[in-house]
C-alpha cells in the first residue's frame, strides 16, 4: 500500500512528445482509472509507473520515494497485462510463484501465498493445469493471481478486460471491485471503456493526447465536466450538443439563443472573455430531455431512430441546427421514426462550453 | 470430423424450413470439386516426389539384393539376398566411417545448434550493426561447399598457411605448424570447426525467426516479476523456443550424417580413413568402385540408421503443440 506521486511527467520518443507534464496525486489505498481514446497517452503513462518505460522527464514517487530510476521490482508494482501475459510454459502455480522465485522467497512463503491468491480467485482447481488449458476469464484471474501473491505496494492493470467477452467482462469487473475492497491496495487501471472506469474508480483521470483533461470522481465527472471533451467520452449514450449564442447577460445569468432564435435562460455565469454574442455549445445528457418532460424549455425535433433497449428506448432526433441529439425513454408511449414534437429539458440541467469547449461556470 | 472449407449441414429445424434437399447437393458438389482441386494442386509436387526420390529409394531397395555392378555391364546381375549387407557389416572401413560420421555428429549438433542460439540471441539484441552481422554470419551457408573448402584449403595449408602464422604468432612461435588436415588427431576436429563456420548461420536464422515469435509481454511480465536478463533467458526465451530446438536439432542431425563434400575436397577421408564419412563410403562403393548393388545396400543401411535416429530423437523431444 502506497501513495504514488507525478509530478510533471514527461514521455518523448526522440523529438516526439507523447506526454506533456502530468501532475497527479494518486492515495494510499485509491483505485485511479486512466480513460482515454486510442493513442491518448494512458498505456504509457501507466508503463512508466510501473517501470517498464523510461520517463523522460518529471518525478515520480511511490510510497514517498522517488522511483525514476528504480527497477520495477524495486518500486513494488505487480502489473496485468491485456494479453495476460501468462508463461505458457510454466502451470498456473509455477506463473504465480514465478515472482516469489525470482526474489528467492522461503518455499513455504511461495507455498502459502500462492495457495491464498488461489483461494481469493477460485482457482485451487486449476493450479496445476498450463494457461492453454483454461479459458480466457480464467487465464485473466491468474494474471491477477500473479499481482497478488507478491504482495505489492501497487496494481497496475492495462487494459485487463480488453480480451474477454461482454458477460465475462461484467463478472471480473466485480472481481477487481472486491479484490480492491478486500485488500485495499493503491491500484491503476488503464482502460479506453468508460464504463469501466466509472464502475471501478475512486476516482477517474482523462487523458487525452498525452494531456490530463479532468481529474475528478466519477460522479463529478458525469456532472460537471471540464469540457467538452470530457462531457462527450463520459456517459453513454454520449451528451448531445447544440449550437447556441449568447442572447443575453441578465445580472450574470445567461440566455441563450438556439438555432432558430428561441432563447434559453440559463444558470451559468459569463467567464471573463465571454462576450455577447459569442458562439457556445449546449450540452444535454439523454435523460434530460424528454417528449414529454417537466422541463420549461422546448425544442422542436424530429425522431430519426429508435433503439429498443428493454427497460428503456434512445430516441435519435434532430433539432433544428443539431443532428444526433439521444432522448432515453422509459417503455410507455410507442414513438415512429419521422414523428415530430416538442423535446422538453430544464434549462437548469443541461452544460454551457464556450467556443474553445470549456464549460462555463455555474 | 468436420470439413472446415464448409459450414455445418443445418440443424434440424432451421435446415429443414429452408429446402434441405438444394443444400444437400450444394454441398456434396462443392465438396467433389473441392477435392478435385486438392488433386490437381497435389499432383505435380506428388509426381516429383515419386519420380526423384520413391522411385529411386525403391530401386535401391531391389539393387541391394544384387551383384549389380557398372563396369561390368556384361555380366549377368544375379541375385545375392542379404550378401551385400553381410559383407558390408563385417567391413571395417564401414565401422571407421560409421564412427567418424557419429563422431562429427556428435560434436557438431549440440555445438552448432548452442553457437545458432547465441549468435540469434546477439542478432536479435538492440545492438547496433545487428542488420550487418545478420548478413555476415547467414553469408557462409549461401556459399558452396565446394568453394568454402577450396577457401579453407588454403588458409589451412601446413606448414606456411595463414592458420599457422595466426598461431604462431599468437603464441610466439611456441606453437605450430600443425598440418591440419594431415594430422590423424586434427584432421576430424578441423573439419568440424570448418562445417560448423559453414551451417552455422541456417540455424540461427530458424532460431532468429523462433525469437521473434516469442510475445514480447512476456519479457516485460518477467521484469515486472523481477527476473534479470539471463533468467528472462533461462526461464521464457529458452523455453518459449522448444518446437525450434526440435526441429533444429532434427535439421542438424540430419545434415551432419550427410557429411560428404568438405571431407571428399580437402581429405578425401583421410588421413588414415580418420575423417572417411558414410555417405562418402558409399559414394565411393557406387561411383569409383562402381559396385552399385553394394552401394545400394550401404545406402538402405544408411537410410535405416537416419531414420531410427530421428524416431528416437522425437520421442525423447516431443514437439509442444499446445502452445
Amino acid at each position: 500500500m502506497a501513495p504514488v506521486s507525478l509530478r510533471q511527467i514527461r514521455k518523448s520518443y526522440h523529438e516526439l512528445s507523447v506526454i506533456h507534464g502530468i501532475d497527479l496525486e494518486i492515495a494510499d489505498g485509491e483505485f485511479i482509472v486512466f480513460v482515454g481514446p486510442s493513442g491518448c497517452g494512458k498505456s504509457t503513462l501507466l508503463r512508466m509507473i510501473a517501470g517498464l518505460e523510461e520517463i523522460t522527464g518529471g518525478d515520480l514517487t511511490i510510497d514517498g520515494v522517488r522511483a525514476n530510476d528504480q527497477s520495477p521490482v524495486e518500486r513494488g508494482v505487480a502489473m496485468v497485462f491485456q494479453s495476460y501475459a501468462l508463461y505458457p510454459h510454466m502451470t498456473v502455480r509455477d506463473n504465480m510463484a514465478f515472482g516469489l522465485k525470482m526474489a528467492k522467497a522461503d518455499r513455504t512463503l511461495i507455498a502459502q501465498r500462492v495457495a491464498e491468491a488461489a483461494r481469493i480467485l477460485h482457482l485451487e482447481r486449476y493450479l496445476d493445469r498450463r494457461p492453454s488449458a483454461l479459458s480466457g476469464g480464467q487465464r485473466q484471474r491468474v494474471a491477477i493471481g500473479r499481482a497478488i501473491v507478491r504482495h505489492p505496494k501497487v496494481f497496475l492493470f492495462d487494459e485487463p478486460l480488453s480480451n474477454l467477452d461482454a458477460a465475462l467482462r461484467v463478472n471480473t469487473r466485480l472481481e477487481i471491485a472486491r479484490l480492491h475492497r478486500d485488500l485495499g491496495n493503491t491500484m491503476i487501471y488503464v482502460t479506453h471503456d468508460q464504463v469501466e472506469a466509472m464502475t471501478l474508480a475512486d476516482r477517474i483521470v482523462v487523458l487525452n493526447g498525452g494531456r490530463v483533461e479532468q481529474v475528478g470522481t466519477p460522479a463529478e465527472l458525469y456532472e460537471r465536466p471540464a469540457n467538452r471533451f470530457v462531457a462527450s467520452f463520459i456517459g453513454s449514450p454520449a451528451m448531445s450538443f447544440l449550437p447556441a449564442q449568447i442572447a443575453a447577460l441578465d445580472g450574470g445569468r445567461l440566455t441563450l439563443a438556439l438555432a432558430d432564435g428561441r432563447p434559453i435562460p440559463t444558470h451559468h455565469r459569463a467567464s471573463e472573455a465571454t462576450r455577447l454574442g459569442d458562439p457556445v455549445t449546449i450540452g444535454l445528457r439523454p435523460e434530460h430531455l424528454a417528449p414529454d418532460g417537466p422541463g420549461s424549455a422546448a425544442l422542436p425535433v424530429e425522431i430519426q431512430d429508435i433503439e429498443y433497449h428493454g427497460d428503456r428506448r434512445f430516441l435519435y432526433a434532430s433539432a433544428p441546427g443539431a443532428n444526433g441529439l439521444t432522448m432515453a425513454i422509459p417503455g410507455g408511449r410507442p414513438f415512429q421514426v419521422g414523428d415530430r414534437f416538442d423535446a422538453r429539458f430544464d434549462p437548469t440541467a443541461l452544460h454551457v462550453f464556450d467556443g474553445a469547449g470549456v464549460a462555463l461556470p455555474v | 470430423m468436420t470439413d472446415p472449407s464448409h459450414p455445418p449441414q443445418p440443424t434440424a429445424a432451421g435446415g429443414r424450413s429452408a429446402s434441405p434437399g438444394i443444400t444437400t447437393t450444394g454441398t456434396t458438389t462443392s465438396r467433389r470439386a473441392n477435392r478435385r482441386t486438392v488433386a490437381l494442386m497435389l499432383t505435380p509436387a506428388l509426381l516429383l516426389l515419386a519420380l526423384f526420390l520413391v522411385l529411386p529409394f525403391l530401386l535401391s531397395i531391389g539393387l541391394s539384393v544384387t551383384n549389380y555392378n557398372l563396369l561390368n555391364r556384361r555380366a549377368v546381375t544375379l541375385f545375392v539376398g542379404l550378401a551385400n549387407y553381410a559383407s558390408i557389416l563385417e567391413d571395417e572401413r564401414f565401422w571407421q566411417a560409421a564412427w567418424n560420421t557419429a563422431r562429427f555428429a556428435l560434436v557438431t549438433v549440440p555445438v552448432q545448434s548452442a553457437l545458432a542460439l547465441l549468435l540469434a540471441v546477439l542478432v536479435n539484441s538492440g545492438l547496433p550493426g545487428r542488420n550487418l552481422f545478420r548478413g555476415v554470419y547467414f553469408l557462409p551457408t549461401v556459399l558452396s561447399m565446394a568453394v568454402v573448402s577450396v577457401i579453407w584449403a588454403g588458409l589451412l595449408r601446413a606448414p606456411q598457411g595463414v592458420l599457422n602464422a595466426l598461431v604462431g604468432t599468437l603464441s610466439g612461435g611456441v606453437l605450430g605448424p600443425y598440418d591440419w588436415l594431415g594430422d590423424e588427431t586434427l584432421a576430424m576436429p578441423t573439419i568440424i570447426v570448418l562445417s560448423v563456420w559453414q551451417g552455422v548461420g541456417f540455424q540461427m536464422v530458424i532460431y532468429l525467426a523462433g525469437l521473434q515469435s516469442i510475445n514480447a509481454e512476456l519479457y516485460e511480465a518477467a521484469r515486472i516479476d523481477g527476473a534479470s536478463r539471463f533468467q528472462q533467458f533461462l526461464h521464457i526465451t529458452l523455453p518459449s523456443l522448444r518446437n525450434t530446438h526440435v526441429f533444429v536439432v532434427l535439421a542438424t542431425t540430419v545434415l551432419a550424417f550427410k557429411l560428404f563434400g568438405q571431407v571428399d575436397v580437402l581429405t578425401q577421408g583421410g588421413p588414415l580413413d580418420s575423417t572417411n564419412t558414410l555417405v562418402r563410403y558409399l559414394f565411393n562403393s557406387g561411383f569409383r568402385e562402381h559396385r552399385v548393388g553394394f552401394a545400394s545396400a550401404a545406402s538402405v543401411l544408411f537410410f535405416l540408421l537416419v531414420l531410427g535416429i530421428t524416431l528416437v530423437q522425437r520421442a525423447l523431444v516431443r514437439e509442444d503443440r499446445e502452445i
